[in-house]
C-alpha cells in the first residue's frame, strides 16, 4: 500500500437549473495512491468534468455540494478550506490541465511569464531563477527549442506544444495531484500519443498521482492502474485496468466497450450500439440509472440504486452483474 | 490518373481537385493540391487525415461550396464544377452534405418541421401537406418520433438526435451522394454507433454513394469500402479498406495506424515512428514529398522530388519514394 | 489497492425531498432571471406616457394651442391641473401633445436607422469582398460628418416637419446598426445551418430571409431598445433649439424653451415637461436594460 493522497468520500455535486436540481455527481467515492493513476471514463454527462473541478473546488455559483461530501487531498479536507487556502494549495499541491489549451491560457502573456507568474506566487522564486526554471520545465515537457520558445505566445505555437505549456505550468510547482481533463481530446493522434506518454512520464518522475479524464476507452487502456466508468454521475464500475477490460462485470462497460469500432473490425460490422440515450439528471430513473437501456435489466433493477462493491479491487455497482449467471 | 481501373464504373469523380486561399501579401493556404480519387455507385469512400490535411476543405470542394480553385468534380457525367446559377442549385439536389457539429448544423430559430422540409421548399415540390407528410416519413426513417419531434426546435434534441435529424434533412430529396464530413465525430460513442449503424442502413436502402470523411481511423473503417489518407493536402495513399488497414504501405498511413489507442490493455506497445516536428504549414508546405519533415525514412530523394501517385498492387495507390513493402509484380 | 467506501448507496431520498429539491431549484434560478420591480415600475410610467400620448383626445383635454384668457401663466388651477403656459395654454394638453411628437421620433427614428443599417450590415456581412468594402467605405464618411450638422441640414433644407426630423435622426443611427447587423451576420453566415442550405440550393435572398435574419434580430432589438431614449432626448434637444417641429406644435423641448424665459416668474412651466421628459428616458433606459438581459438568455438557447 502506497501513500493515500487523495481520498474522495461521498461526493455529490448538483445545479439548480430552470426545470430543477440536476445532480451532475451523484455520490462518488475513491482514493488515490502517490504513483498511480486512475482513469475516468464516461460520456458527456456522465460528470466527469464536473468530478474534477469539485475536487480541484473549481465550481459555478448555482452549483450545490452537502456537507457530507468530502474530499481530503493530503489529510486536509479541501471543503472546508477557504478560496485563499485552495488558492495556496493549487498549484504545490493539486493541478489541473484542461482539455483546450487554447483558452486555458492567457493569450496576452507570453508562455515563460505564465510559468514564472506561478514560480513567482507560490515558491517565492525571483525572477531570474523563475525564468531559467521556466526554461528547464519547457524542456522536460518536450517543447524544442526551449530557450526561444519561452519568450514567445499561445498563438505562436501548435495545439500540442499549447498542451505541453499547459502541463509546464501544471507540474510547476510539483503538485502531489494532476488532475488531465480531456488532455487529448482536441488534439489529433499521433499528438495525442505523444502528450499521453509525457503525462505518464511526468507522474513517474515525480511521483505525482493523476487522475486522467477522458471519453476514450482507447486512452485509460494503456495509460492507468486503475479505472472507473461512470455513468449518470456515479461509478458504475471500478477496477484496475487489465481486470476491467477483461472481467467485465457491469453491462454499461460491457455495452461501452462493444459500441467501439476498432481498427481491428473488418468493414461493414455492425456496431454493437447502446439503445436510449442517458437518462434525465433532474429526474432520474428509479433504481438503477443504466437499467432502461440495458439488456440484462429485470424488474429487480429497477428497485433501488445499486452500491458500488465487489470482492477486492473491483467494485461494480449492478444486481445482475455479468459473468455471475455462471457460478450460480 | 491511369491509376483508377474500371472508369466506366466511375459514378463520383474527383480530378485533379485544388483548393488554395489566398492570403494577405499574395500568398496562399495550399489547402488540396491535385487531390485525384473516383468513387464508384453505391461505394463509400472514407477520407482521412490528421486536422489541417485538406480532408474538410476537399469535401466542400466536392459540394461546390465553394467552388474548387481548380480540377474537376464529376457526378454521374455531370461536370458539377462547370454549372452555374439555377443549374448548379438545380444539379445540388443529387448531393447533400452532413457536417460535424450536429447543434449547429441545425437553425436554431426554425422548428424540425421546417428544418427538415425546407430542400423540398426549395426545389418546389408538393404541396405543405404534401412535404409535411414527407418530413415525417422520414423523420421515422432515421429514428425519430415524428409526431413529437416536428414542432420542437433543435436545443431540445440531443446531439445524436440533432445528427438524425441532419440526415433526414440531408436525405429528402434522395440524393444520390452523401458527404459526411466528421459526421459522428462530436457524438459519444454509444451514440456514435447507433448514427454509424443508421447511415449504413440508409445507405444500403437507397443506394448511396457516400464520401465519409473523418479524423477516426476506426470509424472510418467501418462504414468505408475503400479509404483515401491526405496529408498536408495531398493524397498519400489509397486502397480498399481491408488492405490500407492490414498492410499499409505509406509510411504516414503506419504512423496514423499504431497512434490509435487501443481499447485493450493487453495490446502490445507500438512505437510510433515519427520524427518528432510540428505539421509543416500548408502555406509554405515542404519540397519535394510533404511528409518528409517528420518521416523516419525519408532520404535526399524526397527532398527533391515529389512522389507520384502509382499503383503498386491493383488498386493500392501510393505516393511514396520509400513505400514500406517491396512492390509487388 | 486504492480502498472504496461507499457511492450510490448513499441514495436514502425517497421521492419527497427530491421534489423539494427540484422546486427549491426552480425557485433559485427563477429569482436570478425575474424581471422585478426595476423593470415594472418603470414600465408603468411608460404605460401611462403611450396611453395618454396616445389616446390624448380622448382626454377631454382643451386643445394645445387654446388659449385661456382668464389664466395667463398661472399656476396649477382648476382646469388647468398643471397650470398654464405664458400665452394661457394648458400645459397638461401641451405636455400630452408633445409627448406625442417625442414618442414618434423616439420609436420611428430608431427604426429608420436600424432598417437601412439592417440591409446595408445583412449584405456587408453576407456577401463580404467588395460589397463589404464599398458599405465600409461609406460609413466611414457618413460617420465623418458631425451629426450636428446633417440634423441642421435637413431642418434647414426641409423645415420643421416630423417625418423629416424623423428621417435626419435615423440616418444618424445606421452605421451603429450597420456595424451591429454586420458582425451578427458574418457570425451566422459562417455557421453550418447556413451551410447546408446553400447545399440545398436555396437562393441568397432565402438564406438571408429564413437563416440569417431570424437569428440577428435579437441583438437589433438590443439595439433598438437603446436608441429610444437617445432619440428621445435628441429630439427634445433639436426642438429646444427650434430646430424640431414647428411652433405652435408642441414638443417637450419646445415647451421647455419657452419655459426657460419665464423661469424666475413661473418656474412650473419649464420644469414639468422636463420631469416627464427625464423620467420617460430614464424608464426607458431601465426597461431597456432589463429586456437586454433576457434577450441575453434568449441567444443562448434558455428560452
Amino acid at each position: 500500500m502506497g501513500e493515500i493522497i487523495l481520498d474522495v468520500r461521498n461526493q455529490r455535486t448538483a445545479f439548480a437549473t430552470a426545470r430543477g436540481m440536476l445532480n451532475a455527481v451523484d455520490g462518488v467515492s475513491f482514493t488515490l495512491e502517490r504513483g498511480k493513476t486512475l482513469g475516468v471514463v464516461g460520456e458527456s454527462g456522465s460528470g466527469k468534468s464536473v468530478l474534477s473541478r469539485s475536487v480541484m473546488r473549481l465550481l459555478p455559483g448555482n452549483s450545490v455540494v452537502p456537507s457530507d461530501s468530502k474530499v481530503i487531498l493530503n489529510g486536509k479536507d479541501l471543503t472546508r478550506l477557504s478560496e485563499t487556502e485552495l488558492r495556496r494549495l493549487r498549484g504545490p499541491e493539486m493541478a489541473i490541465v484542461f482539455q483546450d489549451p487554447m483558452t486555458s491560457l492567457n493569450p496576452v502573456l507570453s508562455i515563460g511569464k505564465q510559468i514564472m507568474e506561478v514560480l513567482m506566487f507560490h515558491m517565492g522564486m525571483k525572477k531570474g531563477p523563475a525564468k531559467e526554471k521556466a526554461v528547464e520545465l519547457l524542456r522536460a515537457v518536450g517543447l524544442p527549442q526551449p530557450d526561444v520558445r519561452v519568450n514567445q505566445y499561445p498563438h505562436q505555437l501548435s495545439g500540442g506544444m499549447r498542451q505541453r505549456v499547459a502541463i509546464a505550468i501544471a507540474i510547476a510547482c510539483e503538485p502531489d495531484l494532476l488532475i488531465a481533463d480531456e488532455p487529448t481530446t482536441a488534439l489529433d493522434v499521433t499528438v495525442q500519443a505523444e502528450i499521453l506518454d509525457l503525462l505518464q512520464r511526468m507522474v513517474k518522475e515525480r511521483n505525482m498521482a493523476m487522475i486522467l479524464i477522458t471519453h476514450d476507452m482507447g486512452v485509460v487502456a494503456g495509460r492507468c492502474d486503475e479505472v472507473a466508468v461512470m455513468y449518470a454521475g456515479r461509478i458504475v464500475e471500478k477496477a484496475p485496468v487489465r481486470e476491467l477490460f477483461n472481467n467485465t462485470r457491469m453491462p454499461y462497460t460491457a455495452a461501452l466497450l462493444s459500441s467501439i469500432p476498432k481498427v481491428t473490425d473488418p468493414p461493414h460490422r455492425k456496431l454493437d450500439a447502446i439503445e436510449g440515450r442517458p437518462p434525465d439528471l433532474i429526474n432520474p430513473p428509479q433504481g438503477c440509472p443504466f437499467a432502461p437501456r440495458c439488456k440484462f435489466a429485470g424488474p429487480e433493477c429497477e428497485e433501488q440504486v445499486p452500491p458500488l462493491e465487489g470482492p477486492g479491487a473491483h467494485q461494480y455497482a449492478c444486481v445482475k452483474p455479468l459473468g455471475e449467471e455462471v457460478a450460480a | 490518373m491511369n491509376a483508377e481501373p474500371g472508369k466506366i464504373d466511375t459514378f463520383l469523380a474527383i480530378d485533379n481537385l485544388t483548393v488554395e486561399y489566398p492570403l494577405q501579401g499574395g500568398r496562399k493556404v495550399h489547402a488540396v493540391t491535385d487531390f485525384t480519387a473516383h468513387v464508384k455507385r453505391g461505394e463509400t469512400l472514407g477520407l482521412v487525415g490528421e486536422s489541417g490535411c485538406g480532408k474538410s476543405s476537399a469535401a466542400r470542394a466536392v459540394m461546390q461550396l465553394p467552388r474548387p480553385t481548380r480540377g474537376k468534380v464529376t457526378l454521374d457525367g455531370q461536370d458539377l464544377t462547370g454549372l452555374k446559377g439555377r443549374a448548379l442549385q438545380q444539379a445540388r439536389r443529387r448531393f447533400q452534405m452532413i457536417f460535424q457539429d450536429p447543434i449547429a448544423s441545425l437553425n436554431p430559430r426554425m422548428n424540425i418541421r421546417d428544418i427538415v422540409a425546407a430542400p423540398l421548399e426549395i426545389a418546389g415540390i408538393g404541396t405543405e401537406e404534401e412535404r409535411t407528410q414527407r418530413v415525417a416519413e422520414m423523420l421515422e426513417k432515421v429514428g425519430l418520433n415524428a409526431d413529437q419531434a416536428m414542432e420542437r426546435r433543435p436545443h431540445e434534441f440531443s446531439g445524436g438526435q440533432c445528427q438524425r435529424i441532419s440526415i433526414a434533412r440531408a436525405l429528402i430529396l434522395e440524393p444520390d451522394l452523401l458527404v459526411c464530413d466528421e459526421a459522428v465525430s462530436a457524438l459519444d460513442v454509444s451514440v456514435q454507433a447507433q448514427v454509424l449503424n443508421l447511415l449504413e442502413e440508409l445507405k444500403k436502402e437507397l443506394g448511396l454513394t457516400m464520401l465519409f470523411i473523418s479524423h477516426d481511423l476506426a470509424v472510418v473503417k467501418h462504414v468505408s469500402d475503400r479509404v483515401a489518407v491526405m496529408y498536408l493536402g495531398r493524397l498519400c495513399e489509397l486502397a480498399d479498406a481491408e488492405t490500407i488497414y492490414r498492410q499499409p504501405v505509406h509510411p504516414y498511413t503506419r504512423t496514423l495506424l499504431d497512434a490509435v489507442p487501443e481499447p485493450d490493455p493487453d495490446a502490445p506497445e507500438r512505437e510510433i515512428n515519427l520524427v518528432p516536428g510540428e505539421l509543416p504549414s500548408p502555406v509554405n508546405p515542404p519540397s519535394g514529398c510533404p511528409f518528409r519533415t517528420r518521416c523516419p525514412r525519408a532520404s535526399e530523394q524526397c527532398k527533391a522530388v515529389m512522389p507520384e501517385l502509382r499503383e503498386i498492387t491493383r488498386g493500392h495507390i501510393v505516393a511514396c519514394h520509400h513505400p514500406l513493402v517491396p512492390e509487388a509484380g | 489497492m486504492a480502498d472504496v467506501t461507499s457511492s450510490g448507496n448513499a441514495d436514502k431520498d425517497d421521492g419527497k425531498p427530491q421534489i423539494d429539491r427540484n422546486a427549491l431549484a426552480i425557485a433559485m434560478h427563477r429569482k436570478s432571471r425575474s424581471f422585478g420591480l426595476y423593470f415594472w415600475i418603470p414600465m408603468i410610467w411608460l404605460i401611462i406616457v403611450a396611453v395618454a400620448c396616445v389616446f390624448a383626445p380622448l382626454w377631454g383635454l382643451p386643445p394645445a394651442d387654446e388659449i385661456d384668457w382668464a389664466y395667463i401663466q398661472s399656476p396649477p388651477v382648476e382646469g388647468h391641473p398643471l397650470g398654464t403656459d405664458n400665452l394661457g395654454r394648458d400645459l397638461l394638453s401641451r405636455i400630452i401633445y408633445g409627448g406625442r411628437v417625442s414618442l414618434t421620433v423616439g420609436f420611428a427614428a430608431p427604426f429608420i436607422g436600424v432598417g437601412l443599417g439592417l440591409i446595408l450590415g445583412m449584405i456587408a456581412g453576407y456577401y463580404r469582398g467588395w460589397a463589404d468594402e464599398v458599405i465600409g467605405i461609406m460609413i466611414d464618411a457618413w460617420l465623418a460628418i458631425p451629426g450636428l450638422v446633417i440634423l441642421l441640414l435637413f431642418s434647414v433644407v426641409f423645415g420643421g416637419s416630423l417625418f423629416m426630423v424623423c428621417l435626419s435622426l435615423g440616418l444618424l443611427f445606421i452605421p451603429t446598426a450597420a456595424r451591429i447587423t454586420r458582425a451578427a451576420t458574418l457570425n451566422y453566415a459562417g455557421r453550418e445551418f447556413v451551410l447546408a442550405a446553400k447545399a440545398m440550393g436555396a437562393s441568397d435572398f432565402r438564406i438571408l430571409r429564413k437563416e440569417v435574419f431570424p437569428n440577428i434580430i435579437w441583438p437589433l432589438i438590443a439595439f433598438v431598445l437603446i436608441d429610444i431614449p437617445i432619440a428621445i432626448v435628441i429630439e427634445g434637444a433639436l426642438s429646444f433649439l427650434g430646430l424640431s417641429v414647428k411652433a405652435p406644435t408642441p414638443s417637450w423641448g419646445g415647451i421647455i424653451a419657452e419655459g426657460r424665459e419665464v423661469l424666475s416668474t413661473s418656474p412650473h412651466i419649464a420644469l414639468y415637461p422636463t420631469l416627464v421628459m427625464f423620467l420617460t428616458v430614464l424608464c426607458f433606459n431601465l426597461v431597456g436594460d432589463a429586456i437586454r438581459r433576457r434577450l441575453a438568455d434568449v441567444r443562448e438557447g434558455a428560452i
